[in-house]
């Protein structure tokens, strides 16, 4: 298990299409990955696009993803990464 | 009879044609709880075969929006599929079905509207639109296991009538047979309206007596700028409708004609126009509309609405998105301009009795050095991806801005030093928006790079009229000789200099003020991106020297009208 402690970098908040290509990212490259995020007193699965949504991560937001399973090094460092980009409007 | 409704005006335009009332959803069948026909194996299935269906047309809709319009406008529909892949929508559906023995199509509504209300009741408004998509993919769910026809298939050129309208529903109208539209609920900035004005069709959202009045078939005027929708117009009011509809035709023609050409006065002078962005959010608008740089970025959107001070390398990544976005357009940051109306709770500082007189933007920063040392130090190592000028807002005196060049020479002799990249050049430009600085413009022109006029405080300071407070609207006017002269001043000096001067203030954005501005040798005009194509067809019928010399006739002027009058000269 791995865990990383992220702010979120967006200006416009964790918004759909960032927030899409993190749990198609998680969903289609990190099958075997169990990934869970966590804001505030919200737990999320990171597969679930829905509760993504929901989770609201604005910016500056401190979130913590954590990866079980599978390729926990890539899934961290990869999913990890997608909160602390800035995402092209 | 006519009837006229007002609704929201989400997307420009005039549309006249006939009503296509698209019913609402199928309302839900009696519930088959404890149905002895009912069959959970066979509705399971059906979800089953009904959601794969769905991913395959949603794909397709995302392919073809893509090709079409653009892999931004293509998104909300890949966002779709990951919505309908969400492993806990299709749990949620088959336990519908499994424990409350509902029909698959009553188990997919039931599923996409409870979290429909989850992301409803997030709190974030740009979250909480996405409701619209789930109650949308509930709607398409529904549509494959009833095996309707499609209600939005046009069979002739219609205004389209809804309660509701999902992006999908707009994306899968025949544009060429759509003429506009007219939406019960929703708001300008939901996604069908969003989607209607990049595709050009007029629309009226939030206008439900419009939606229950209309009928099938019947005549519709949708005035999309000004949010009224006619119904049944008699032949006089159609008359007048037909002659508004072709002249905005030919108005939005001959302005996105515009959007993509360089400006150029009557007389063939180049000028820029730039757009003021206030955050990232704003970049892809200002190319759109054909923005040629920025002329005025506005920092405070880092500091507002927070706890602690933003660090070096989150201001850093935000100043390097927006000059890699824009590329070789140069990009003027305008440093920290907090106080006045603008409130920064994290710097912590004292109440003041007049905070439009007081210890705001380089004053504030001049004072807590440790603040503006951050931001420059940001600024500089951003200034390798990009063109940039910074620019130091309220500057008074030479002596304010001799302490602000100090400050970033020194932080960039410490970058260099570490072996940061950084460009060759930074400019450093004044913010002319204190009368003293513009009667003083002489001194200030020989220690900088070049002026950028903000139009409102100069004016505001000028006519010492608080240009929020309403009862004194009659002083805030830009176009008043006094505030002119100031202009000139500043004009002349950086002419004399041969430093650039721009203006970005509301005046800019003002088609008479534009052209009086250009004549008194403003040579970049920043504005909303909105205006751009405006202000730059209307800079395209001014004869620059005619312009100059009626700028410098409404100087003399004893009033403002009268100057108001003499400059409007320019465009007869």
């Amino acid at each position: 298990m791995k865990t990383r402690s992220i702010v979120i970098a967006n200006p416009t908040g964790f918004h759909a299409r960032p927030a899409r290509e993190f749990v198609d990212a998680a969903t289609e490259r990190f099958p075997d990955t169990a990934v869970t995020v966590v804001k505030g007193d919200k737990r999320i699965d990171g597969k679930s696009m829905i509760r993504m949504l929901a989770l609201s991560a604005r910016y500056r937001d401190t979130v913590e993803l954590t990866v079980e399973g599978g390729d926990e090094d890539g899934a961290i460092k990869v999913l990890g990464d997608f909160f602390e980009t800035i995402h092209a409007e | 009879m006519s009837a006229t409704y007002r609704g929201i005006a989400v997307s420009p335009g005039i549309a006249i044609a006939a009503a296509r009332v698209v019913p609402p959803d199928g309302s839900p069948a009696a519930p088959a709880r404890g149905s002895l026909a009912f069959d959970g194996a066979a509705e399971l299935a059906g979800f089953r075969a009904a959601l794969e269906k769905a991913k395959l047309e949603l794909a397709e809709l995302r392919d073809r929006t893509a090709a079409e319009l653009g892999a931004l406008k293509a998104e909300i529909f890949a966002a779709h599929l990951s919505i309908l892949k969400d492993p806990e929508l299709a749990s949620e559906v088959e336990r519908g079905i499994l424990e409350d023995h509902l029909s698959a199509a009553e188990a997919a509504r039931a599923a996409t509207d409870v979290f429909a209300l989850l992301l409803a009741e997030s709190g974030d408004p740009t979250f909480a639109a996405r409701a619209d998509d789930l109650r949308d993919l509930g709607r398409r769910l529904v549509r494959l296991l009833d095996g309707g026809a499609d209600p939005l298939v046009l069979e002739r050129r219609s205004v389209v009538v809804a309660r509701e309208l999902s992006p999908s529903d707009t994306a899968r109208l025949d544009r060429a047979l759509t003429a506009g539209f007219v939406v019960a609920g929703g708001s300008a900035v939901s996604h069908s309206s969003i989607l209607a004005r990049s595709l050009g069709i007029p629309a009226v959202a939030g206008a439900p007596d419009a939606v229950d009045a209309i009928r099938d078939g019947a005549l519709v005027v949708v005035d999309g700028s000004s949010g009224l929708v006619t119904v049944d117009p008699d032949p006089a009011e159609l008359e007048l409708w037909r002659g508004k509809a072709a002249a905005w035709r030919a108005r939005a023609e001959l302005l996105e004609a515009f959007a993509g050409r360089p400006t150029r006065t009557g007389d063939g002078t180049k000028l820029a126009l730039a757009a003021n962005i206030a955050g990232t959010a704003d970049l892809s608008d200002a190319l759109a509309r054909g923005a040629e740089g920025v002329g005025l970025f506005r920092t405070e959107f880092l500091y507002m609405g927070r706890a602690d001070l933003p660090s070096e390398d989150e201001q850093y990544a935000v100043y390097r998105h927006v000059l890699e976005r824009m590329g070789k357009r140069r990009v003027i940051v305008r440093t920290l301009d907090s106080g006045g109306d603008k409130e920064v709770p994290c710097l912590g500082m004292p109440r003041e009795e007049n905070p439009f007189l007081g210890v705001r933007a380089i004053r504030l920063c001049l004072e807590r050095v440790d603040v503006f040392r951050v931001q420059l130090r940001a600024l500089l190592r951003a200034s390798a991806h990009g063109s940039l000028g910074i620019m130091f807002p309220m500057i008074a005196t030479v002596e304010e801005l001799r302490a602000a060049k100090a400050l970033l020479a020194e932080e960039r002799a410490a970058l260099a030093a570490s072996g940061a990249p950084l460009a060759d050049t930074v400019e450093t430009g004044v913010m002319i928006e204190i009368p003293a600085a513009a009667l003083r413009a002489e001194v200030l022109a020989r220690e900088c790079d070049f002026f950028s006029i903000g139009s409102n405080d100069l004016t505001q300071y000028t006519m010492a009229a608080d240009r929020m407070n309403p009862a004194l609207a009659r002083l805030s006017r830009p176009c008043h000789p006094a505030v002119l002269a100031l202009i000139a001043m500043t004009a002349d000096a950086a002419g004399r200099r041969g430093i650039p001067v721009g203006v970005c203030g509301e005046m800019a954005a003002d088609p008479v003020c534009a052209a009086a501005l250009a004549g008194l040798g403003v040579t970049e005009l920043s504005m909303g991106s909105a205006s751009i194509p405006l202000v730059r067809e209307a800079l395209s019928r001014v004869d620059l020297p005619t312009a100059a010399r009626l700028a410098r006739a409404a100087l003399e002027a004893e009033t403002e009208p009268e100057a108001r009058r003499i400059l409007e000269g320019a465009f007869q």
